[in-house]
Protein backbone atom coordinates (compact mmCIF):
# COMPACT_ATOMS: atom_id res chain seq x y z
CA UNK A 1 0.00 0.00 0.00
CA UNK A 2 1.26 3.29 -0.98
CA UNK A 3 1.51 6.39 1.62
CA UNK A 4 -1.13 8.09 -0.79
CA UNK A 5 -3.40 5.02 -0.28
CA UNK A 6 -2.50 5.14 3.29
CA UNK A 7 -3.76 8.48 4.23
CA UNK A 8 -6.67 8.80 1.77
CA UNK A 9 -9.26 7.04 3.74
CA UNK A 10 -8.82 9.08 7.37
CA UNK A 11 -8.66 12.24 5.25
CA UNK A 12 -11.62 11.35 3.46
CA UNK A 13 -13.11 10.76 6.37
CA UNK A 14 -12.42 13.48 8.19
CA UNK A 15 -13.23 16.05 5.22
CA UNK A 16 -16.56 14.58 5.03
CA UNK A 17 -17.05 14.95 9.14
CA UNK A 18 -16.39 18.48 8.39
CA UNK A 19 -18.69 19.34 5.18
CA UNK A 20 -21.07 16.97 7.86
CA UNK A 21 -20.60 19.58 10.68
CA UNK A 22 -20.48 22.53 8.27
CA UNK A 23 -24.33 22.02 7.51
CA UNK A 24 -25.18 20.31 10.59
CA UNK A 25 -24.53 18.14 13.38
CA UNK A 26 -27.13 15.69 13.62
CA UNK A 27 -29.27 15.34 17.16
CA UNK A 28 -27.36 12.11 17.91
CA UNK A 29 -23.98 13.42 17.53
CA UNK A 30 -24.80 16.19 19.66
CA UNK A 31 -23.59 16.06 23.62
CA UNK A 32 -26.31 17.06 25.93
CA UNK A 33 -25.85 19.50 28.41
CA UNK A 34 -27.52 18.54 31.61
CA UNK A 35 -28.88 21.31 33.88
CA UNK A 36 -30.48 21.62 36.88
CA UNK A 37 -32.08 24.87 38.12
CA UNK A 38 -32.16 25.46 41.25
CA UNK A 39 -34.17 27.88 43.97
CA UNK A 40 -37.27 29.75 44.45
CA UNK A 41 -39.50 31.55 42.34
CA UNK A 42 -36.87 33.39 40.15
CA UNK A 43 -35.77 30.14 38.84
CA UNK A 44 -39.41 28.46 38.89
CA UNK A 45 -39.97 31.85 36.45
CA UNK A 46 -42.61 33.53 38.13
CA UNK A 47 -44.03 36.90 36.98
CA UNK A 48 -45.83 39.25 39.06
CA UNK A 49 -46.93 42.66 37.31
CA UNK A 50 -47.33 46.01 39.37
CA UNK A 51 -50.93 44.52 40.18
CA UNK A 52 -49.81 41.57 41.27
CA UNK A 53 -51.03 39.51 38.98
CA UNK A 54 -49.10 36.48 38.89
CA UNK A 55 -48.23 34.04 35.50
CA UNK A 56 -46.24 31.50 35.20
CA UNK A 57 -44.23 30.81 31.96
CA UNK A 58 -45.56 27.64 29.68
CA UNK A 59 -44.77 24.40 31.22
CA UNK A 60 -44.59 25.95 34.77
CA UNK A 61 -47.34 24.71 36.60
CA UNK A 62 -49.19 27.61 38.73
CA UNK A 63 -50.37 26.17 42.23
CA UNK A 64 -51.47 27.50 45.39
CA UNK A 65 -47.81 27.97 47.85
CA UNK A 66 -46.67 25.61 49.57
CA UNK A 67 -44.26 27.95 52.17
CA UNK A 68 -47.09 29.49 54.21
CA UNK A 69 -48.24 31.45 50.81
CA UNK A 70 -52.01 30.35 49.91
CA UNK A 71 -51.79 32.45 46.98
CA UNK A 72 -51.46 30.93 43.74
CA UNK A 73 -47.86 30.71 42.61
CA UNK A 74 -44.98 28.54 39.89
CA UNK A 75 -43.73 25.87 40.43
CA UNK A 76 -40.70 24.36 38.48
CA UNK A 77 -41.78 20.45 39.71
CA UNK A 78 -38.77 19.07 36.73
CA UNK A 79 -40.07 20.74 33.92
CA UNK A 80 -37.60 20.65 31.26
CA UNK A 81 -36.12 23.60 29.22
CA UNK A 82 -39.39 25.78 30.85
CA UNK A 83 -39.39 28.77 32.78
CA UNK A 84 -37.85 31.98 32.33
CA UNK A 85 -34.24 32.27 31.86
CA UNK A 86 -34.51 28.57 30.74
CA UNK A 87 -35.59 29.04 27.90
CA UNK A 88 -33.35 31.20 26.91
CA UNK A 89 -30.78 29.28 28.19
CA UNK A 90 -31.75 26.79 26.19
CA UNK A 91 -31.69 28.08 22.95
CA UNK A 92 -28.28 29.44 23.82
CA UNK A 93 -26.63 26.12 24.30
CA UNK A 94 -28.88 24.83 21.31
CA UNK A 95 -27.07 27.35 18.95
CA UNK A 96 -23.88 25.83 19.54
CA UNK A 97 -25.63 22.29 18.34
CA UNK A 98 -25.33 20.98 22.10
CA UNK A 99 -28.65 19.36 23.28
CA UNK A 100 -29.53 21.21 26.17
CA UNK A 101 -31.46 19.80 29.16
CA UNK A 102 -32.12 22.34 31.80
CA UNK A 103 -34.44 20.76 34.67
CA UNK A 104 -36.41 23.37 37.00
CA UNK A 105 -36.68 22.96 40.06
CA UNK A 106 -37.56 26.37 40.94
CA UNK A 107 -39.83 26.46 44.42
CA UNK A 108 -41.82 29.90 44.70
CA UNK A 109 -41.73 31.29 48.19
CA UNK A 110 -38.66 28.95 49.51
CA UNK A 111 -35.85 30.36 51.06
CA UNK A 112 -32.48 28.58 51.45
CA UNK A 113 -33.26 26.83 54.69
CA UNK A 114 -36.09 24.67 52.76
CA UNK A 115 -33.56 24.44 49.69
CA UNK A 116 -31.40 22.03 51.69
CA UNK A 117 -34.14 19.53 52.75
CA UNK A 118 -35.00 19.85 49.17
CA UNK A 119 -31.61 19.45 47.98
CA UNK A 120 -31.50 15.61 47.84
CA UNK A 121 -34.31 14.88 45.69
CA UNK A 122 -33.59 17.98 43.61
CA UNK A 123 -29.92 16.66 43.08
CA UNK A 124 -30.29 13.07 42.06
CA UNK A 125 -33.44 14.32 39.90
CA UNK A 126 -31.07 14.09 36.55
CA UNK A 127 -28.59 11.19 36.30
CA UNK A 128 -25.19 12.61 34.53
CA UNK A 129 -26.14 16.81 35.17
CA UNK A 130 -23.07 18.70 34.65
CA UNK A 131 -24.05 21.64 36.23
CA UNK A 132 -26.07 23.08 38.92
CA UNK A 133 -27.29 26.19 39.30
CA UNK A 134 -28.20 27.53 42.36
CA UNK A 135 -30.17 31.32 43.17
CA UNK A 136 -31.52 32.00 46.55
CA UNK A 137 -31.92 34.22 49.20
CA UNK A 138 -34.98 36.49 48.10
CA UNK A 139 -37.68 34.81 50.65
CA UNK A 140 -34.72 34.19 53.19
CA UNK A 141 -34.41 38.70 52.75
CA UNK A 142 -37.98 39.18 53.47
CA UNK A 143 -38.28 36.20 56.34
CA UNK A 144 -35.03 37.92 57.76
CA UNK A 145 -32.83 35.74 57.98
CA UNK A 146 -29.28 36.30 59.02
CA UNK A 147 -25.94 36.77 56.42
CA UNK A 148 -24.51 34.53 58.12
CA UNK A 149 -27.33 31.48 58.04
CA UNK A 150 -27.43 32.69 54.54
CA UNK A 151 -24.16 31.99 53.33
CA UNK A 152 -24.06 28.94 55.77
CA UNK A 153 -26.73 26.74 53.89
CA UNK A 154 -25.83 28.01 50.23
CA UNK A 155 -22.41 26.36 51.36
CA UNK A 156 -23.77 23.34 52.51
CA UNK A 157 -25.64 22.71 48.88
CA UNK A 158 -22.40 23.74 47.03
CA UNK A 159 -20.53 21.32 48.95
CA UNK A 160 -22.95 18.51 48.29
CA UNK A 161 -23.52 19.46 44.33
CA UNK A 162 -19.64 19.09 44.21
CA UNK A 163 -19.45 15.95 46.38
CA UNK A 164 -21.82 14.63 43.96
CA UNK A 165 -19.68 15.51 40.93
CA UNK A 166 -21.76 18.55 39.35
CA UNK A 167 -20.38 22.58 39.33
CA UNK A 168 -22.02 24.30 41.11
CA UNK A 169 -22.92 28.05 39.81
CA UNK A 170 -23.98 30.33 42.87
CA UNK A 171 -25.83 33.45 42.05
CA UNK A 172 -26.03 37.13 43.70
CA UNK A 173 -29.50 37.89 44.78
CA UNK A 174 -31.71 40.16 42.52
CA UNK A 175 -33.14 43.47 43.88
CA UNK A 176 -36.46 43.82 45.37
CA UNK A 177 -37.54 47.32 45.80
CA UNK A 178 -40.57 46.68 46.74
CA UNK A 179 -38.78 47.15 50.06
CA UNK A 180 -35.88 49.00 51.12
CA UNK A 181 -35.05 46.30 54.06
CA UNK A 182 -36.00 43.49 51.91
CA UNK A 183 -33.49 45.31 48.93
CA UNK A 184 -30.82 45.97 51.84
CA UNK A 185 -30.80 42.54 53.40
CA UNK A 186 -30.06 41.11 49.78
CA UNK A 187 -27.63 43.51 48.24
CA UNK A 188 -25.80 41.94 51.90
CA UNK A 189 -26.20 38.42 50.68
CA UNK A 190 -25.16 39.61 47.18
CA UNK A 191 -21.99 41.18 48.78
CA UNK A 192 -21.29 37.42 50.75
CA UNK A 193 -22.20 35.45 48.39
CA UNK A 194 -18.90 37.35 45.57
CA UNK A 195 -16.58 36.72 48.71
CA UNK A 196 -17.54 33.67 48.99
CA UNK A 197 -17.54 32.47 45.21
CA UNK A 198 -14.19 34.32 44.84
CA UNK A 199 -12.61 32.69 47.80
CA UNK A 200 -14.13 29.05 47.29
CA UNK A 201 -13.57 28.88 43.70
CA UNK A 202 -17.06 28.79 43.01
CA UNK A 203 -18.37 29.94 39.41
CA UNK A 204 -20.51 33.25 40.26
CA UNK A 205 -23.51 34.40 38.15
CA UNK A 206 -23.45 38.15 39.37
CA UNK A 207 -26.97 38.49 38.35
CA UNK A 208 -27.31 41.27 40.86
CA UNK A 209 -24.41 43.63 39.46
CA UNK A 210 -25.59 42.80 35.87
CA UNK A 211 -29.50 44.16 36.58
CA UNK A 212 -28.27 46.70 39.61
CA UNK A 213 -28.65 49.69 37.03
CA UNK A 214 -31.76 49.52 35.02
CA UNK A 215 -33.59 47.12 37.64
CA UNK A 216 -36.74 48.80 36.20
CA UNK A 217 -35.93 47.28 33.15
CA UNK A 218 -35.16 43.84 34.72
CA UNK A 219 -38.05 42.74 36.69
CA UNK A 220 -41.53 42.41 35.69
CA UNK A 221 -43.19 45.14 37.61
CA UNK A 222 -43.35 43.85 40.89
CA UNK A 223 -40.06 45.32 41.94
CA UNK A 224 -38.86 41.46 42.48
CA UNK A 225 -39.14 39.18 39.75
CA UNK A 226 -37.30 39.10 36.56
CA UNK A 227 -39.44 40.25 33.24
CA UNK A 228 -38.48 38.75 29.80
CA UNK A 229 -34.78 41.48 29.78
CA UNK A 230 -34.26 39.69 33.65
CA UNK A 231 -34.62 36.28 32.10
CA UNK A 232 -32.25 36.78 29.11
CA UNK A 233 -29.34 38.78 31.03
CA UNK A 234 -29.75 35.96 33.53
CA UNK A 235 -29.27 33.06 30.88
CA UNK A 236 -26.63 35.13 29.65
CA UNK A 237 -24.76 34.93 33.10
CA UNK A 238 -24.95 31.51 33.30
CA UNK A 239 -23.86 30.85 30.22
CA UNK A 240 -20.98 32.67 30.01
CA UNK A 241 -20.30 30.35 33.80
CA UNK A 242 -20.55 27.32 31.69
CA UNK A 243 -18.03 28.33 29.27
CA UNK A 244 -19.38 27.08 25.92
CA UNK A 245 -19.47 30.03 24.40
CA UNK A 246 -16.76 31.86 21.97
CA UNK A 247 -16.35 35.34 20.90
CA UNK A 248 -19.52 37.20 19.29
CA UNK A 249 -22.85 35.47 17.67
CA UNK A 250 -20.28 33.51 14.91
CA UNK A 251 -17.51 32.86 17.25
CA UNK A 252 -20.36 31.51 18.96
CA UNK A 253 -21.22 28.85 16.34
CA UNK A 254 -17.76 28.01 15.06
CA UNK A 255 -16.82 27.14 18.75
CA UNK A 256 -19.62 24.91 19.34
CA UNK A 257 -19.24 23.15 16.34
CA UNK A 258 -15.72 22.44 17.07
CA UNK A 259 -16.84 21.41 20.49
CA UNK A 260 -18.88 19.16 18.77
CA UNK A 261 -16.92 17.70 16.47
CA UNK A 262 -14.09 17.26 19.07
CA UNK A 263 -16.61 15.66 21.04
CA UNK A 264 -17.84 13.53 17.72
CA UNK A 265 -14.19 12.18 17.37
CA UNK A 266 -12.97 11.67 21.38
CA UNK A 267 -16.54 9.40 21.33
CA UNK A 268 -15.21 7.21 17.91
CA UNK A 269 -14.28 3.45 18.78
CA UNK A 270 -10.50 3.00 18.25
CA UNK B 1 -57.61 37.84 79.79
CA UNK B 2 -58.60 38.50 75.84
CA UNK B 3 -62.49 39.86 75.99
CA UNK B 4 -64.76 38.32 73.42
CA UNK B 5 -65.86 39.85 70.77
CA UNK B 6 -68.77 40.40 68.63
CA UNK B 7 -68.83 37.91 65.62
CA UNK B 8 -70.49 39.03 62.59
CA UNK B 9 -66.73 38.49 60.72
CA UNK B 10 -67.87 38.58 57.16
CA UNK B 11 -69.59 41.78 57.71
CA UNK B 12 -66.30 43.12 59.72
CA UNK B 13 -63.94 41.99 56.70
CA UNK B 14 -65.74 43.65 54.09
CA UNK B 15 -66.13 46.77 56.14
CA UNK B 16 -62.29 46.33 57.33
CA UNK B 17 -61.28 46.33 53.76
CA UNK B 18 -62.78 49.50 52.83
CA UNK B 19 -61.39 50.91 56.33
CA UNK B 20 -57.89 50.22 55.67
CA UNK B 21 -55.24 52.43 55.73
CA UNK B 22 -55.66 54.04 52.31
CA UNK B 23 -51.81 55.14 51.87
CA UNK B 24 -49.04 53.60 50.52
CA UNK B 25 -47.38 53.78 53.88
CA UNK B 26 -48.83 49.98 54.74
CA UNK B 27 -47.23 48.65 51.45
CA UNK B 28 -44.05 48.10 53.66
CA UNK B 29 -44.13 44.91 55.67
CA UNK B 30 -47.11 45.67 57.97
CA UNK B 31 -47.81 43.73 61.18
CA UNK B 32 -50.57 43.38 62.97
CA UNK B 33 -51.13 42.74 66.85
CA UNK B 34 -54.33 42.73 69.34
CA UNK B 35 -53.95 44.19 72.56
CA UNK B 36 -55.36 43.33 75.75
CA UNK B 37 -58.76 44.02 74.99
CA UNK B 38 -58.54 42.41 71.17
CA UNK B 39 -58.16 46.14 69.57
CA UNK B 40 -56.13 45.74 66.39
CA UNK B 41 -52.73 47.90 66.36
CA UNK B 42 -50.65 48.09 63.12
CA UNK B 43 -47.00 49.06 62.71
CA UNK B 44 -45.18 49.41 59.79
CA UNK B 45 -41.80 51.31 58.14
CA UNK B 46 -43.11 54.36 55.86
CA UNK B 47 -42.52 53.62 52.43
CA UNK B 48 -41.23 57.27 51.67
CA UNK B 49 -37.39 55.37 51.80
CA UNK B 50 -35.80 58.42 52.08
CA UNK B 51 -37.64 59.12 55.47
CA UNK B 52 -37.10 55.43 57.16
CA UNK B 53 -40.36 56.37 59.96
CA UNK B 54 -41.87 53.17 61.78
CA UNK B 55 -45.46 54.59 62.22
CA UNK B 56 -48.20 52.61 64.27
CA UNK B 57 -52.09 53.05 63.70
CA UNK B 58 -54.88 51.21 65.62
CA UNK B 59 -58.31 50.18 64.71
CA UNK B 60 -60.54 51.63 66.81
CA UNK B 61 -64.89 52.34 66.59
CA UNK B 62 -64.41 51.24 63.21
CA UNK B 63 -61.78 53.08 61.40
CA UNK B 64 -57.87 53.81 61.80
CA UNK B 65 -56.82 56.11 63.90
CA UNK B 66 -53.83 58.78 61.95
CA UNK B 67 -50.59 57.41 61.81
CA UNK B 68 -48.49 57.77 65.24
CA UNK B 69 -44.58 58.34 64.80
CA UNK B 70 -42.96 55.20 66.74
CA UNK B 71 -39.38 56.16 65.31
CA UNK B 72 -37.38 57.79 63.00
CA UNK B 73 -34.11 57.11 61.60
CA UNK B 74 -32.75 58.90 58.66
CA UNK B 75 -29.39 57.27 58.06
CA UNK B 76 -30.95 53.51 58.97
CA UNK B 77 -33.49 50.88 57.85
CA UNK B 78 -36.37 50.24 60.65
CA UNK B 79 -38.38 46.55 60.30
CA UNK B 80 -39.53 43.77 61.25
CA UNK B 81 -41.55 45.32 64.54
CA UNK B 82 -43.42 42.86 66.38
CA UNK B 83 -45.79 43.91 69.67
CA UNK B 84 -47.60 42.80 72.16
CA UNK B 85 -49.59 44.64 75.56
CA UNK B 86 -49.32 43.84 78.99
CA UNK B 87 -52.78 43.37 80.63
CA UNK B 88 -52.98 47.08 81.59
CA UNK B 89 -52.72 47.64 78.19
CA UNK B 90 -48.85 49.08 78.05
CA UNK B 91 -47.94 48.21 74.62
CA UNK B 92 -44.46 47.08 73.99
CA UNK B 93 -43.00 47.27 70.30
CA UNK B 94 -39.88 45.82 69.33
CA UNK B 95 -38.05 46.19 66.01
CA UNK B 96 -34.67 45.52 64.11
CA UNK B 97 -32.97 48.75 63.25
CA UNK B 98 -29.82 48.33 60.82
CA UNK B 99 -27.45 51.14 60.70
CA UNK B 100 -24.63 50.37 58.15
CA UNK B 101 -25.51 46.69 57.75
CA UNK B 102 -25.55 46.04 61.02
CA UNK B 103 -29.32 45.14 62.91
CA UNK B 104 -30.11 45.50 66.42
CA UNK B 105 -33.03 45.11 68.31
CA UNK B 106 -34.73 48.33 69.55
CA UNK B 107 -38.07 48.68 71.84
CA UNK B 108 -40.61 51.47 72.55
CA UNK B 109 -43.27 51.11 74.99
CA UNK B 110 -46.45 53.47 75.46
CA UNK B 111 -49.25 53.56 77.13
CA UNK B 112 -52.64 52.72 77.17
CA UNK B 113 -53.47 56.25 77.10
CA UNK B 114 -50.76 56.92 74.14
CA UNK B 115 -48.25 58.58 76.06
CA UNK B 116 -44.63 56.97 75.33
CA UNK B 117 -43.36 55.24 78.88
CA UNK B 118 -39.82 54.85 77.07
CA UNK B 119 -37.25 54.13 74.38
CA UNK B 120 -36.64 54.34 71.71
CA UNK B 121 -33.57 52.23 72.95
CA UNK B 122 -31.02 49.55 72.20
CA UNK B 123 -31.18 46.75 74.48
CA UNK B 124 -29.23 44.17 73.31
CA UNK B 125 -25.43 43.35 73.56
CA UNK B 126 -23.91 45.23 70.49
CA UNK B 127 -22.37 42.01 69.07
CA UNK B 128 -23.34 39.84 66.32
CA UNK B 129 -26.71 40.43 64.27
CA UNK B 130 -30.31 40.40 65.74
CA UNK B 131 -33.02 39.16 63.00
CA UNK B 132 -36.48 37.81 63.73
CA UNK B 133 -37.77 39.41 67.13
CA UNK B 134 -41.03 38.10 68.35
CA UNK B 135 -43.19 39.12 71.63
CA UNK B 136 -46.16 36.83 73.09
CA UNK B 137 -48.21 37.67 75.69
CA UNK B 138 -49.23 34.95 77.01
CA UNK B 139 -52.03 33.52 78.65
CA UNK B 140 -50.59 33.70 82.37
CA UNK B 141 -49.79 37.66 81.12
CA UNK B 142 -46.02 37.30 80.70
CA UNK B 143 -44.83 39.33 78.28
CA UNK B 144 -42.00 36.94 76.31
CA UNK B 145 -39.62 37.80 73.42
CA UNK B 146 -38.12 35.27 71.06
CA UNK B 147 -34.90 36.66 68.75
CA UNK B 148 -32.31 35.25 66.71
CA UNK B 149 -28.24 36.33 66.90
CA UNK B 150 -25.38 34.67 65.43
CA UNK B 151 -23.00 36.64 67.99
CA UNK B 152 -21.84 33.01 68.44
CA UNK B 153 -20.96 32.80 65.01
CA UNK B 154 -23.74 31.00 63.98
CA UNK B 155 -27.51 32.05 64.69
CA UNK B 156 -28.71 30.99 67.66
CA UNK B 157 -32.47 31.84 69.08
CA UNK B 158 -32.32 33.65 72.93
CA UNK B 159 -35.63 34.39 75.10
CA UNK B 160 -36.46 37.45 77.68
CA UNK B 161 -38.83 38.37 79.05
CA UNK B 162 -40.40 42.02 79.90
CA UNK B 163 -42.62 43.83 82.43
CA UNK B 164 -43.38 47.65 82.45
CA UNK B 165 -42.39 47.43 86.06
CA UNK B 166 -39.23 45.26 86.22
CA UNK B 167 -38.03 45.86 82.92
CA UNK B 168 -36.10 43.43 80.81
CA UNK B 169 -35.46 39.90 82.31
CA UNK B 170 -31.25 38.22 82.13
CA UNK B 171 -31.32 36.96 78.34
CA UNK B 172 -31.61 33.23 77.78
CA UNK B 173 -30.12 31.24 75.20
CA UNK B 174 -32.40 28.22 74.05
CA UNK B 175 -30.56 26.55 71.10
CA UNK B 176 -27.59 24.36 72.05
CA UNK B 177 -24.41 26.59 71.14
CA UNK B 178 -23.01 25.13 68.02
CA UNK B 179 -21.53 25.76 64.65
CA UNK B 180 -25.05 25.02 63.33
CA UNK B 181 -28.05 27.98 62.85
CA UNK B 182 -31.10 27.82 64.81
CA UNK B 183 -33.85 29.82 62.91
CA UNK B 184 -37.06 30.86 62.80
CA UNK B 185 -38.15 30.97 66.26
CA UNK B 186 -42.02 31.23 67.32
CA UNK B 187 -44.33 30.24 70.09
CA UNK B 188 -46.59 27.45 70.68
CA UNK B 189 -48.85 25.98 73.18
CA UNK B 190 -49.07 22.32 72.94
CA UNK B 191 -51.47 20.17 75.62
CA UNK B 192 -50.61 17.44 77.01
CA UNK B 193 -52.21 14.21 77.71
CA UNK B 194 -54.18 15.38 80.77
CA UNK B 195 -55.82 18.53 79.34
CA UNK B 196 -53.35 21.17 80.33
CA UNK B 197 -50.85 23.33 78.46
CA UNK B 198 -47.62 23.87 78.09
CA UNK B 199 -46.36 27.24 76.34
CA UNK B 200 -43.20 26.06 74.19
CA UNK B 201 -40.41 28.33 72.11
CA UNK B 202 -40.09 26.30 68.62
CA UNK B 203 -37.59 26.79 66.12
CA UNK B 204 -35.83 25.20 63.13
CA UNK B 205 -32.52 23.66 64.21
CA UNK B 206 -30.04 22.69 61.24
CA UNK B 207 -28.24 19.54 61.97
CA UNK B 208 -24.45 18.25 61.08
CA UNK B 209 -26.31 16.35 58.01
CA UNK B 210 -27.84 20.01 56.26
CA UNK B 211 -30.85 19.78 57.38
CA UNK B 212 -33.40 21.56 59.58
CA UNK B 213 -35.87 19.90 61.78
CA UNK B 214 -38.01 21.86 64.77
CA UNK B 215 -36.53 22.19 68.33
CA UNK B 216 -38.51 23.77 71.32
CA UNK B 217 -37.53 24.19 74.90
CA UNK B 218 -41.14 24.80 77.29
CA UNK B 219 -41.30 28.14 78.89
CA UNK B 220 -44.30 27.22 81.35
CA UNK B 221 -45.50 24.16 82.00
CA UNK B 222 -49.43 23.18 83.43
CA UNK B 223 -51.40 25.83 82.24
CA UNK B 224 -55.00 25.43 82.35
CA UNK B 225 -57.50 26.80 79.96
CA UNK B 226 -61.28 27.75 80.64
CA UNK B 227 -63.71 27.01 77.79
CA UNK B 228 -64.37 30.90 78.13
CA UNK B 229 -60.61 31.66 77.63
CA UNK B 230 -60.42 29.34 74.33
CA UNK B 231 -63.45 30.79 73.20
CA UNK B 232 -62.33 34.60 73.90
CA UNK B 233 -58.85 33.55 72.11
CA UNK B 234 -60.94 31.88 69.05
CA UNK B 235 -62.82 35.22 68.84
CA UNK B 236 -59.62 37.16 68.53
CA UNK B 237 -57.49 35.40 66.44
CA UNK B 238 -60.62 35.81 64.02
CA UNK B 239 -60.87 39.55 64.10
CA UNK B 240 -57.54 39.44 63.45
CA UNK B 241 -57.75 37.21 60.83
CA UNK B 242 -60.11 40.11 59.07
CA UNK B 243 -57.74 42.67 59.92
CA UNK B 244 -54.67 40.54 58.44
CA UNK B 245 -55.97 38.71 55.34
CA UNK B 246 -56.59 42.26 53.33
CA UNK B 247 -53.17 43.78 54.76
CA UNK B 248 -52.11 40.86 53.08
CA UNK B 249 -53.76 41.23 50.04
CA UNK B 250 -53.18 44.63 49.88
CA UNK B 251 -49.01 44.47 50.28
CA UNK B 252 -48.38 40.90 49.59
CA UNK B 253 -47.07 40.07 52.74
CA UNK B 254 -47.75 40.74 56.86
CA UNK B 255 -46.06 39.73 60.17
CA UNK B 256 -48.13 38.24 62.49
CA UNK B 257 -47.96 37.87 66.38
CA UNK B 258 -47.44 34.17 67.06
CA UNK B 259 -50.26 33.87 70.12
CA UNK B 260 -50.01 30.31 70.42
CA UNK B 261 -52.85 28.52 70.05
CA UNK B 262 -53.91 26.42 67.31
CA UNK B 263 -56.52 28.78 66.11
CA UNK B 264 -53.97 31.54 65.91
CA UNK B 265 -51.37 29.86 64.00
CA UNK B 266 -54.04 28.88 61.34
CA UNK B 267 -53.90 32.63 60.01
CA UNK B 268 -50.64 32.18 58.66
Amino acid sequence: MTLAHAIKKPLMLILFSFLLSGFAVSASFAQEVKIITFGDSLTAGLKRDASKNVTCPDGVALEPGRFGDSRMVCYGNGAVNAGGYQTDLATAISDIYFTPKIVNYGFSGMSTDGMLSQRSAVLSSLPGAQYVLILGGANDAVAGISRSTVLSNLTVIVNDVRNRGMIPIITTVTRNTRDAAFDSRSALYADDIRQYAANSNVLLADARAAMLPVWGDFNSGDGLHLGPLGDQTLANLYFQSIGLVGTGAAGKKTSGLIAAYMLLLLNQPP
Amino acid sequence: MLDKRPQGAGLFFIGLLLLLPNNSSAEAAPSVSPDHSCQMHLVYRSAEQEQNQLLQQQYKAGKWTDPILVHSNPTGLSYGATMASDIDGNILLVWVENNGGVSQLMYRVKSDSGDWLSGPRQFTASKGEKTTPLLMRSISGEIYLLWVSDENASDDVFLVNWSLAEGWSDTQLLSANNAFPDIRPRFDYVQDIEGSYNLVARWQARSEDGIYASDQLIIETDLELTSAQLTSIDNCSKELASVALPLAIQSGFVHLPQLGLDSYQRIN
